[in-house]
């Protein structure tokens, strides 16, 4: 019994910190959605800002490439330098690089097939956010409409944020190491320019790049090429080790708003604290179990067989000897009162009353 | 001909951006902090162990020599690119020292350096974007702390802590990402006898400053791991050995007819030498071991332990032996199964706490 309860709390125990740890992945998965959902609206926010300057319409409806350059080449660096803002550019309609401010000498490149956002955007004339794949590397991207005095606009403008910022402020504020692995042959298709870099061996796991990590010397144990090649990898968190601690590990696909997948980002927890509660609670219970254990049988042994079975049998031999007429002169030595307590004691003084009766019975009986 | 022009192009240079020390543009002086990408200045901080010498948990100390690398940027020490053909200015040693009193630096200070360090040695570079890289090698003794909790299981961390007291954290915030990680990690070739080295982690802190404000600082801890199975014998056996002293009160004792056929004082005898061999091991591994005499640790538990089967022999010896107590109270019967049931009832316990407590720290 003792042992089926604490099998049965150390079971429940387990199933517990098993369902903890679900909700933490589903945290995980949920703090990485939630800050590049923030970072795209900072994205379109801030692009916002910089369409709905006068001079800024005024130029770019102009076509003044060089004026642009100008005006915002500051506001750029700043961005740059301060807010982890990669990548800033104008596009003119359908779909065609007009001016990139993180590269101004490079523009004029056709983005309809890379850059479906940004398609979308100057078709209809409606903002879009979203994260997606540029000249200059992925991005997370907030893409506006220039307005144009009332008529139909001439093209957009793009900000778009590092991934890498995003996650080193995911790990500032939950203690979450992170991955971000991009598709190659996507990232190759749209920024084939990113250099040896990017596209090392050493960065190569599977079909996808290491782009960014915060801390790649612990997610490079904890994720290889294999479980990433997994379909439904994302839908499966999991648990490994690594550097002697346990570490929950869960994925979160990235699309692009055409819901094409562009990588995954995989994120780490470290599980120590629910892993350690649950070993040292199952060998609490486990010792309470057999304290329990041999406690029992200790009372059972002590209680049942020493203070009742044995007391009874020789009680009971002694009561049959002396039905028997086959009691010693002294009464038998094995029914001594000292034996026995309580009750018991009681009827081993009646057995000696009896016998010494018996005795003075027999003694006045002529044989 | 070529360099020579070269070296006076440099020289130059170099007395470009040193005349230029003395005040920037805005006319505050180079040493006033960078105010040009707005505050904090960002200072992305890495440390790398180059050795480490002696793990001391006695002193809480541990003696290495950490490579120390500080980058932030200060836009008014930029300079054109074609000025330089190494593409930086570099200072080392003196020259270093003597540049960082032209110019801000964070101030960085080893917040745990015991004493002062034992060898020192600054390098310096500036790059044309006024991206700055002070590097700092220090030999030196360092306190950390050490949780001996699962000793000898445990793993400790042996912090390095870097801060500053000259900004606020409002001003001057010490950082890091994935460069300084692999600054920290990559070049790490540390080994130290009875210790398995793992990673360095890095993790911002901060310290209180004036007016309920904040120094920035980092913590720079690696991770390393007890090798030492030799401490089992020499710490464990005996302590799990001595258990069974006590123990022998029971073992040893017999009875017949209901009586005991041991003296109760002869037990007690047993008793009281495994009190003295308990004091006596207590004794050694806390003046081999000091920090495990404070604080909650295996060791610790199997003292207590220990101390708790002498005084449950002790308490046999003269409750059970002595006084016959159960058989006065419960008769003979009871007395003769409960001796049988301790017999064995006693030591699973206590080997099974013992098991417990090694369980709980190695888990």
């Amino acid at each position: 019994m003792t042992a089926a309860v604490a099998g049965l709390t150390i079971s429940i125990l387990r199933s517990s910190t098993e369902a903890v740890e679900q909700d933490q992945y589903a945290l995980m998965g949920k703090i990485i959605e939630f800050n590049l959902s923030t970072a795209e609206d900072k994205a379109i926010a801030r692009a916002e800002m910089i369409v709905n300057l006068p001079r800024i319409q005024e130029l770019f409806n102009r076509g003044d490439r060089d004026g642009l350059a100008a005006e915002l080449k500051t506001m750029f660096e700043i961005q740059r330098d301060k807010y982890g803002v990669a990548q800033s550019q104008f596009h003119l309609a359908p779909a065609s690089s007009f001016l990139r401010l993180h590269q101004p000498a490079n523009f004029g490149d056709d983005l309809s097939t890379s850059r479906p956002i940004v398609v979308s955007v100057n078709k209809d004339g409606v903002a879009r956010k979203g994260l997606s794949i540029s000249k200059a590397g992925p991005g997370i991207f907030g893409v506006v409409p220039v307005p144009n005095g009332g008529a139909a606009p001439k093209g957009t403008f793009e900000f778009g944020l590092e991934f890498g910022a995003v996650l080193d402020r995911v790990k500032t504020a939950y203690g979450l190491e992170t991955v971000l692995f991009i598709d190659e042959a996507r990232l190759k298709l749209t920024a084939p320019d990113l250099g040896g870099e990017v596209y090392s061996e050493k960065n190569r796991v599977g079909k996808y790049i290491k782009y960014s990590s915060t801390n790649w010397e612990l997610m490079k144990q904890l994720v290889n090429d294999t479980e990433l090649s997994q379909p439904g990898f994302e839908k499966e968190p999991y648990q490994r080790d690594a550097n002697g601690n346990p570490y929950g590990i869960v994925g979160t696909l990235l699309r692009n708003p055409a819901g094409d997948v562009l990588g995954i980002i995989v994120t780490a927890k470290d599980f120590s604290s629910t892993r350690d509660s649950v070993a040292s609670s199952t060998i609490y219970v486990m010792l309470a179990g057999a304290f329990g254990l041999i406690i029992s049988a200790g009372i059972v042994i002590v209680v049942i067989r020493g203070g009742i079975a044995r007391p009874l049998a020789s009680l009971s031999r002694g009561y049959q000897d002396l039905a028997a007429g086959e009691q010693g002169d002294e009464g038998s030595a094995e029914l001594d009162k000292s034996r026995y307590y309580g009750q018991l004691r009681d009827i081993a003084e009646s057995y000696h009353t009896l016998a010494s009766r018996d005795r003075a019975a027999s003694a006045g009986t002529p044989r | 001909m070529t360099g020579r022009l070269a070296a006076v192009f440099l020289a130059l240079a170099v007395y470009f951006v040193g005349g230029a020390s003395v005040a920037s543009a805005d006319g505050k002086p180079l040493t006033s902090i960078p105010e040009g990408l707005g505050f904090p200045v960002i200072v992305r901080t890495g440390v790398n162990f180059l050795e480490l010498n002696e793990v001391n948990q006695n002193d809480g100390t541990f003696t290495a020599m950490v490579d120390i690398r500080l980058r932030w940027t200060d836009r008014r020490l930029a300079f054109p690119a074609n000025m330089n053909a190494a593409g930086y200015l570099d200072y080392a040693g003196p020259a270093a020292k003597a540049k960082l009193e032209e110019i801000w630096s964070p101030q960085a200070e080893l917040r745990n350096l015991v004493g002062t360090a034992t060898y020192e040695k600054l390098g310096l570079r500036i790059y044309p974007s006024g991206a700055t890289e002070l590097m700092q090698r220090t030999s030196g003794t360092f306190s950390t702390g050490f949780d001996l909790s699962r000793f000898p299981f445990d793993r400790q961390r042996l912090r390095i802590e870097l801060i500053t007291r000259a900004e606020s954290d409002r001003r001057v915030k010490f950082d890091f990402r994935q460069d300084e990680l692999e600054f920290s990690n990559t070049a790490n070739r540390v080994e130290s006898d009875g210790w398995s080295i793992g990673q360095l982690e890095l993790s911002q802190t901060s310290y209180p400053a004036w007016r309920g404000e904040l120094n920035t600082g980092v913590f720079a801890e690696l991770l390393v791991q007890r090798n030492q199975p030799s401490l089992l014998a020499t710490v464990f056996v005996p302590l799990v050995a001595s258990l069974l002293i006590p123990l022998l009160v029971f073992w040893l004792n017999r009875k017949e007819e209901g009586v005991f056929m041991i003296e109760a004082f002869e037990l007690t005898n047993i008793v009281c030498g495994g009190l003295f061999a308990v004091v006596a091991l207590n004794f050694t591994i806390n003046s081999s071991f000091p920090g495990l005499a404070v604080g909650d640790n295996p060791v610790m538990r199997l003292f207590a332990l220990n101390y708790i089967t002498l005084f449950i022999a002790l308490g046999a010896s003269l409750l059970l032996y002595r006084f016959n107590v159960i058989r006065a109270w419960f008769g003979q019967y009871v007395q003769e199964e409960f001796f049988l049931f301790v017999n064995w009832g006693i030591p699973a316990l206590v080997m099974a706490t013992a098991v417990a407590i090694i369980a709980l720290a190695a888990v």
